[in-house]
């Protein structure tokens, strides 16, 4: 691959499968931040989140070779993403009110303003859904995921995937003091 | 959009991770290296086991020969172990 900057995800993730390592760095730059981004949202502490996304771009480079073009390359990763957190669930939600309150600890100390006191509503209102209705909301709310995609990615039935960010979403407006 | 998705929108979009991580690609990188390491040492164990057991296997055959040769096993090996030494030398050499 003479120029992998310009190439496109799937081009750098079959060059990846044959054993370039800088065609996969650039894909790691293109989707670390979605990733993580998602991660965070489902699993409430930073680091762990984090610790998740590193765990998804290893399992990536191991079966990058299985790739069938299916989906977008983003959907796949998200879908490895998705099976790694609802792998580590259970301790997530051991974690999670202890998590919940650092972050919110962490968030205080980090900014200040306006928008902190909707900020920590989000986070708390995130916090009492369920793993796959904050997924759900975490792709198609804050991702622009579409239903369809979303769906794909988490592995559920298209319904499920929109009652889950119909009534996140409402969760979410209602902790905001807004109406849905 | 209603205004409280655009609320929303906008408060999602504050808490993005930077778009740009070095650090971050830098640690995905060096997972990548850690696990080949892993995985050749694993093999290179399971060679090594392999070898060992074959070795123990075959010493009743091996071994009379051995002791018979051993003045012949030696020099080959101590010239061996200098022309691999002669090698790295000149290549470190040949870098500097």
């Amino acid at each position: 691959m003479e120029n992998p900057s310009g190439a496109s995800d799937e081009e750098l993730l079959a060059a990846a499968a044959k054993g370039s390592e800088r065609a996969f760095g650039i894909l790691v730059d293109r989707h670390q931040q979605a990733v993580r981004a998602f991660l965070r949202r489902v699993a409430v502490n930073r680091d762990e989140a984090d610790d998740l996304a590193q765990e998804t771009f290893l399992s990536a480079w191991s079966s990058a070779g299985s790739f069938r073009g299916g989906s977008a390359v983003r959907s796949w990763l998200m879908g490895i993403a998705w099976r790694k957190a609802k792998s580590a669930a259970r301790s997530l939600f051991r974690g999670m009110a202890r998590d919940g309150a650092y972050e919110q600890r962490a968030l205080l100390e980090r900014e200040e303003g306006a928008g902190i006191e909707d900020r920590l509503s989000l986070q708390k209102a995130l916090g009492g859904l369920s793993l796959e209705q904050r997924a759900a909301v975490a792709l198609c709310l804050a991702s622009d995921f579409s239903h369809g995609d979303a769906a794909e990615a988490l592995g559920l039935p298209l319904g499920t995937v929109k009652s889950h960010v119909a009534r996140g979403r409402a969760k979410l407006v209602e902790a905001l003091g807004g109406r849905s | 959009m209603s205004e409280i998705d655009e609320k929303l929108a906008a408060l999602f979009a504050e808490d993005l991770p930077p778009a740009r991580d070095a650090s971050f690609r830098i640690a995905v990188l060096a997972g990548i290296e850690r696990r080949r390491v892993a995985v050749q040492l694993a093999l290179l164990t399971a060679v090594c086991a392999l070898m060992s057991l074959v070795l123990w296997s075959f010493a009743p055959m091996i071994a009379p020969w051995l002791i018979g040769q051993g003045e012949v096993i030696a020099a080959l090996c101590t010239a061996a172990v200098l022309v691999w030494a002669c090698v790295v030398a000149v290549r470190q050499g040949v870098r500097a």
